[in-house]
């Protein structure tokens, strides 16, 4: 299998193959972290765009030290610390970093399909979607995947569920589309009101979380945004929490080899109790950890093709 | 395919392999508990297991053994159409140990010129000795083996090191 590709835009477009070897790729990488020099050689010389147009600490540090790992150089661009502020287009903007002669831009932006319009517009810049609107976060659902195949042994049949607002996240949309390619077993639970339309011809669809949980491996939370509440779409968060979260009784019940993720940041309480978040069955920092390896996988993965 | 001749049958890979490669570990200067092989992606592998295999059987010593991807090393991925997987490297501790680097066939040199910067990326050995089943010339780097199994010229053609473990046979051709 090789890799074909120069930009990673979703998991929508991949298939079973590619994801699979971003995956082993991404193992081989691991090893790097833990060494007493965490560096290879591999990008030396490259130069890589962090372009963020929103706020985000995790992802955006994640993919730094990915670069810096690979010994890549890394520019971090902010849109309120940029020409954004002063109405340069998207557009214009990665032109100019192209021109500063970056080779891999990682785009975060609002609008679904800001990465798609980048990918396609620069041929000879290789574009990785780090989260782009409702739309897809690729790296994130790479991560999970990883996170749980490492754990569990293999993604072939394994019953994921994914609680909360799956309308608004990008997340769970990437998780769905490459789980589903590679075996797993996917099934949602949340409020109705936070449900897409039409997803119940995709996954199986829960609305009692109770119900839901019987018999999965693993049970992944989304962040709810307090501006959802504000919105109308739920009634509070206590009721949200009492519904959706994982609450200390539902802790109790659940079997050892279950496995909790959450894509952070957490709101302790909401989502899941700190029991839970910081219990033995969460595995939120080993997603945290296994995210540079993944990063590390596809930023090598791209380079290998604009090396071309 | 070309013709195709046989350098090494399995009998002659087991002799190349045995008295050319192993039975001299025994007689250096060097004490073999203080030695480690690497075996360089895939033959390198498999190799430097026979090897170690070798040895525990003789001596009842276990060396330990490492596996390392040169890929993240090269100097020649702008002309690599077909880029191989990454795969896991796993290097036991080299500080201050002898390593041995084991390698199907020395031809340019970069890849073990490779190896040696991925072995000293995660630590200082005593020294590194190169041990290949197969040296032809070519080389593009200063780097010569120290243990060979077998020497050929096949001028323009390439050789192939078949092994049990991938390709059900012991054999090195020349295509």
């Amino acid at each position: 299998m090789v890799w074909k590709r120069k930009d990673l835009v979703g998991l929508k477009g991949l298939s079973r193959e590619e994801i699979g070897l971003i995956l082993e790729t991404a193992a081989s990488f691991k090893e790097v972290l833990f060494r007493e020099v965490k560096k290879v050689p591999t990008l030396r010389g490259w130069t890589i765009a962090n372009l963020f147009f929103e706020p985000s600490t995790r992802t955006r540090v994640s993919f730094e030290l990915a670069g810096k790992r690979l010994s890549a150089d890394m520019v971090n661009v902010s849109a309120s610390s940029s020409s954004v502020v002063k109405g340069e287009t998207l557009l214009d903007t990665a032109k100019n970093l192209r021109a500063l002669v970056c080779d891999i831009i990682v785009l975060r932006h609002s609008l679904a399909g800001a990465c798609h319009l980048l990918a396609s517009r620069l041929p000879d810049v290789g574009v990785i979607n780090a989260g782009d609107g409702m739309n897809e976060h690729p790296t994130q659902a790479l991560l999970d995947m990883f996170t749980i195949r490492e754990r569990l042994g293999t993604l072939e049949g394994i019953k994921v569920l994914i609680v909360g607002d799956i309308l608004h996240s990008r997340v769970a949309r990437s998780n769905i589309w490459g789980l589903t390619k590679m075996g797993a077993d996917v099934s949602v639970c949340g409020p109705v009101s936070l449900l897409p339309r039409g997803i119940e011809k995709v996954v199986k669809v829960y609305t009692d979380l109770d119900e839901a949980m019987k018999g999965k491996d693993v049970l992944m939370f989304l962040r709810i945004q307090r501006e959802r509440q504000e919105a109308g779409l739920f009634p509070s968060l206590r009721e949200y929490h009492r519904l959706y979260g994982l609450t200390e009784e539902r802790l109790k019940r659940l079997a050892t080899k279950v496995i909790l993720m959450h894509p952070g940041p957490v709101n302790r309480g909401v989502e899941m109790v700190p029991a839970g978040v910081d219990g033995e069955n969460s595995v939120i920092l080993e997603q945290v950890t296994n995210g540079v390896a993944v990063r590390m996988a596809v930023l090598y993965l791209v380079s290998t093709v604009l090396r071309r | 395919m070309g013709r195709e001749k046989v350098i090494l049958d399995p009998s002659g890979f087991r002799r190349a392999l045995e008295s050319r490669l192993c039975q001299p570990l025994l007689s250096e200067g060097f004490p073999l508990s203080d030695v480690v092989l690497i075996g360089i992606y895939t033959r390198g592998v498999y190799l430097a297991h026979r090897i170690q295999r070798w040895i525990k059987r003789r001596t009842g010593m276990s060396l330990p053994v490492g596996e390392i991807d040169i890929n993240l090393y090269r100097d020649d991925f702008v002309r690599r159409f077909d880029l191989p997987q990454v795969r896991r490297t796993n290097l036991p501790n080299v500080t201050d140990k002898g390593v041995l680097l084991v390698d199907d066939v020395l031809f340019t040199g970069r890849t073990a010129r490779a190896a040696l910067s991925a072995i000293i990326d995660v630590g200082r050995p005593a020294f590194v000795k190169m041990m290949v089943l197969v040296q032809r010339p070519g080389r593009e780097m200063p780097i010569c083996a120290d243990f060979v199994g077998v020497e050929v010229d096949p001028k323009d053609r390439r050789v192939y090191v078949e092994l049990k473990e991938v390709d059900g046979k012991d054999r090195v051709v020349v295509r």
